[in-house]
Formats: structure tokens, C-alpha cells, sequence
């Protein structure tokens, strides 16, 4: 079957080549945290929480060692591919390393934007824990973890969103989803401030020619302009309802 | 000089003039340039929480209202619910450890988070009313203290006290492991110790008519006891069906009313015991 139907143009899913999939999402649900959010891009659904700030422990014993010289750590992320999350049901053993590799992309992304220095010695614990994989993980995880940060009320310089694309016979298509995930075609996940669209990282999977590469980065930051329109409209929607119970 | 002071405030009524054309209930997100500063005179500026300054713009940096106070005081009115510890501020905690070695440089690492043990801070072992070496309250994991924040800083642990220079009377120290702990939100604590709010009124008018003690801790946690079991229960409930009623005068004033009307006609009410001793006398 073709990924990108020749006759109608269209997707699998039928979405157009430029288009990313539908985004929902619920803030506060898990209780417990101190932000949550329940994020869900097309059939990928993430739930992203933040407990924290904390004491990070590192001052808990005198033993006279400075402290200073250390980069402070800010936050600590953490991403979790449920077994139940995909068609077959499987359980890992040992750790992952890809979930592992996310989860540095996800630290490194929120370090920026963050203000490490001016709370060195506390901690902020992220988790994103995957509950259904339907491609774009990291996209997802990126953008729900900026979500969740803002709902724990952490303070941000910005928003950090994710998007993915892949290059079906020379056109990029973005925001991927499991069936062209499949196809180990050419894959790029970038996460972008959007506002300037800087890209902080960059995860690329399968091996492509690099003419493909500016095309493809120009769709993926394209698509995470497009998910920072839809994501600023919910969180505004959010924060109003929250101002109106505010002032009463 | 009168010249002086009129042109100031002129130009004050133009700064505020100038603060309320900018878009005053927009509701901000991370990275919105909430405030332009170059249509405002004064220089000196007072951020509060939530706001940063980036060349001639003032950007958020959480999602909330600004809130504008006459200079130059800005700040972000957020509803999320976390506690930050602030000079001054009386809190409620929870006795997490106690760490150090010599008896004199012991300290309780005390909890006060909005959830259990994430926030925590130091209360030296002798910072109460009175307390000396040998005579010294001497509290176990899990005892609940009322104590003010001393200090705060950034790359230290939050230093508490129950001892002041300036009052004579003795409001902090140790509390009733008898009580009843309720955790509220923020907004309902503050509200609670404001003069002239809803739930202020209440709480002076239920006690006048009936004796309880509460501390009211500013991290969202407050201490109910009353001696005895139904009583405190009903107090309990009393404030959360005040928290419930969310600042709405009417409501809480029926509240009060049939808290006071229960209380009067409550049978044998059962004392609750506590024979805890917080302050020890120790032989050398």
C-alpha cells in the first residue's frame, strides 16, 4: 500500500502532506503531581507529570565540598514506552537504551529554557509515560512535557514543541505517524522554540542523503509552528477559565 | 518644591494612564511580552513572580494575569496551587528528621511542601521560646510544628524559627498531635488570615462563640483541635465547606450558622487524649 495515495494525494490517515494530526489535552490529572497533563496527538497519547521543585540533596551533607563549579541539574526527565502502549504486548527487560537517549533529549531541551542558576540545589522530576505509541514519541513527549511544566507553574523562557517528518519519494511529510514509522524510511524529530524557531535538538533515525535534509528540517519546524498555534490556543483557552476562577 | 511633587504625581497618573491602555486582563503565557517599559518613566521597577525582564520588555514566564501596583510593581497572578517560601511567612510543618551532631548544632529538617516532604527546611533544635539545652522541646517524626520562615536563599536550606525579637507573645512552637490537619488551597489560607475577608469573619465569629485553637499555616495546611472528637470533626468539616464555598459571603455565613447551631445542641462529646510531652527536661 502506498504511503501517499497517488490518486487522492492523500495519507494513510488522510491527512495532506503539510498537515499534522488533531491535539487534545487535559491539564491536572494526575492529582498526586504537581503538573500534569494528558496529551494526545492523533492516536499517541502521553501522560506528562512534574513534581518539583525540590530539594535536590546535594547540600545535605557539610562535608565542606563546593558545589559551585557543578552545572546545576534543573530538571531530571524521564520516558517510559508502556508495554501495553503498542500492537503487541512487550515487556523489556533491563533498560531501553532509545527511551534513555529521549529522555537526555528531553533534559537537554528543558534546560534551556528553564532558569538553572537561579535555583541550583532544587530538582524538578519530569515523566512521560507513553500509554499509546502511534509514531512521533519524542514530538509528543517534547511538546507534553512543556505542557506539564507550565501546568506544575515552573517558570519557563519559553515553550519547547516537538514535531517529526519523514520523505516519501522526495516529498517530506509531516508529524509521522506508526504506519510510515514503520516503513524505516528517512526520519527527523527536531524540538523548536517556536517563537524564533531555534532548534535545540534534533533526533534523526534511518539513513538518508543529505539533500534530504533541509527539506525535511524545513517541514518538521514547519509542523512545530503549526502544533505551537493549536497548543497556545488550548493552554490560553486554559488559563482563562483558570484567571475567571481567579478573581471570584 | 509642592511643583515638584505635583509634576511627579503627573507623571505617575501618566504612567498609570499609559499602564492601563496595555491590555491589562490578557491573560499571559510563557514568552508573551506582557509589558512594554518604554511607555513608562520610572526606572526603578519591582518584579514579582512570574515576570522577567528582557531589554525594554517585561515577559512571562508562567501562564496567569498581570497585575499592576502603582509605581512600578509587577507581577503575575497565577492560580497554581505550590507553595514558595517567602520571609516572614508562618507555616505549618512537619517534623521530617532530626539531623547534626552536638546537641547544640541539631536541627529538625522540617516538611511544609503543598505535597509531603518534596519542600523542606531547617529549625535549629533550641530556636523556640525559652528553650535551653537542657530544657527543650523534643520532637519525633511526624510531630507538627508552627513555625516562621527566617530566610530563604538560593542555594541554601530555608531557614525556620519559632523564636521573635519583636512579640513578646508566644505563637509558634509545637502542635497537638490531637489536631486535625486540613490542607487548603492557597487562596483560601491567604484569605482566611486577610481582615475584612468572608472566611477571616468567620472564624472570629465561631470563635467568640465557641473555644477552639488553629494555626493557620500560609503553605496551605491548617491546624484544628478543640479537645474533644465531634467537636473537631465538625470544625473540620466547617472549613472545608468553606473552602468549598470558594469567597461567596452568603454561603459562609450559613455555614457559620449551622456550625454554631450543631455545636450548641451536640451531646457528650468525647475528649481526645494527648499526653504527649513536647517540652523535656533532660539530666545532663
Amino acid at each position: 500500500m502506498d504511503l501517499v495515495s497517488s490518486f487522492t494525494g492523500l495519507r494513510l490517515d488522510g491527512r495532506r502532506e503539510n498537515e499534522i494530526r488533531d491535539i487534545r489535552c487535559q491539564f491536572g490529572v494526575a492529582k498526586e503531581a504537581d503538573g500534569s497533563v494528558l496529551f494526545e496527538q492523533g492516536n499517541t497519547k502521553i501522560l506528562a507529570t512534574v513534581y518539583g521543585p525540590f530539594d535536590s540533596g546535594d547540600n545535605d551533607d557539610d562535608d565542606g565540598d563546593l558545589a559551585v563549579l557543578e552545572d546545576p541539574t534543573a530538571i531530571e526527565c524521564e520516558f517510559k514506552l508502556s508495554a501495553f502502549s503498542q500492537q503487541d504486548r512487550r515487556t523489556r527487560q533491563g533498560e531501553d537504551p532509545r527511551s534513555e537517549e529521549y529522555a537526555e533529549y528531553m533534559e537537554t531541551c528543558y534546560r534551556v529554557i528553564m532558569f538553572p542558576h537561579k535555583n541550583a540545589s532544587s530538582i524538578v522530576r519530569l515523566s512521560c509515560q507513553v500509554l499509546q505509541a502511534d509514531g512521533g514519541h519524542l514530538a509528543a513527549a517534547l511538546t507534553a512535557g512543556t505542557l506539564a511544566l507550565i501546568d506544575a507553574g515552573i517558570p519557563v523562557k519559553d515553550l519547547i514543541v516537538g514535531c517529526s517528518a519523514t520523505v516519501v519519494e522526495g516529498k517530506p511529510l509531516m508529524d509521522v505517524s506508526s504506519q510510515e514509522d514503520l516503513q524505516r524510511l528517512p526520519q527527523i524529530t527536531v524540538g523548536v522554540i517556536p517563537r524564533n524557531q531555534e532548534i535545540i535538538v534534533m533526533d534523526t533515525k534511518n539513513r538518508f542523503h543529505k539533500d534530504l535534509l533541509a527539506p525535511l528540517l524545513d517541514a518538521a519546524v514547519k509542523g512545530c509552528t503549526q502544533t505551537f498555534q493549536v497548543i497556545e490556543k488550548i493552554v490560553r483557552d486554559h488559563v482563562r477559565k483558570a484567571a475567571g476562577a481567579m478573581s471570584s | 518644591m509642592p511643583l515638584l511633587k505635583r509634576e511627579m504625581d503627573m507623571k505617575q497618573e501618566e504612567d498609570t494612564a499609559a499602564i492601563r491602555e496595555q491590555p491589562g486582563q490578557k491573560t499571559s503565557f510563557p514568552g508573551d511580552v506582557v509589558f512594554s517599559l518604554d511607555t513608562i518613566s520610572t526606572r526603578t521597577l519591582f518584579l514579582g513572580p512570574g515576570v522577567r525582564k528582557e531589554a525594554d520588555n517585561l515577559i512571562a514566564t508562567r501562564c496567569g494575569v498581570l497585575r499592576y501596583r502603582p509605581p512600578a510593581t509587577f507581577f503575575l497572578d497565577t492560580s497554581d496551587d505550590s507553595y514558595l517560601p517567602a520571609t516572614g511567612d508562618d507555616i505549618v510543618g512537619v517534623v521530617v528528621r532530626r539531623r547534626g551532631q552536638e546537641v547544640l548544632e541539631q536541627y529538625y529538617m522540617v516538611d511544609f511542601g503543598k505535597n509531603t516532604s518534596r519542600q523542606t527546611g531547617v529549625l535549629p533544635i533550641l530556636a523556640f521560646k525559652g528553650a535551653t539545652k537542657r530544657y527543650r522541646p523534643n520532637l519525633k517524626k511526624g510531630d507538627l510544628v508552627y513555625c516562621r520562615v527566617r530566610k530563604t536563599t538560593v542555594d541554601g536550606p530555608v531557614r525556620l524559627t519559632c523564636t521573635s525579637n519583636n512579640t513578646k507573645e508566644q505563637f509558634w512552637g509545637p502542635l497537638r498531635r490531637t489536631g486535625a490537619l486540613y490542607r487548603a488551597k492557597l487562596s483560601f489560607v491567604r484569605r482566611c488570615l486577610t481582615e475584612g475577608s468572608a472566611e477571616h469573619s468567620m472564624i472570629m465569629e465561631v470563635g467568640a462563640k465557641f473555644p477552639f485553637e488553629s494555626a493557620v499555616g500560609l503553605n496551605g495546611r491548617i491546624w484544628l483541635y478543640t479537645g474533644f472528637e465531634k467537636s473537631q470533626n465538625l470544625l473540620y468539616l466547617l472549613f472545608r465547606d468553606a473552602e468549598e464555598a470558594n469567597g461567596d459571603v452568603m454561603l459562609i455565613k450559613k455555614i457559620t450558622g449551622r456550625f454554631l447551631q450543631e455545636t450548641a445542641t451536640l451531646g457528650d462529646d468525647f475528649p481526645v487524649e494527648d499526653n504527649t510531652q513536647y517540652w523535656v527536661t533532660r539530666v545532663a
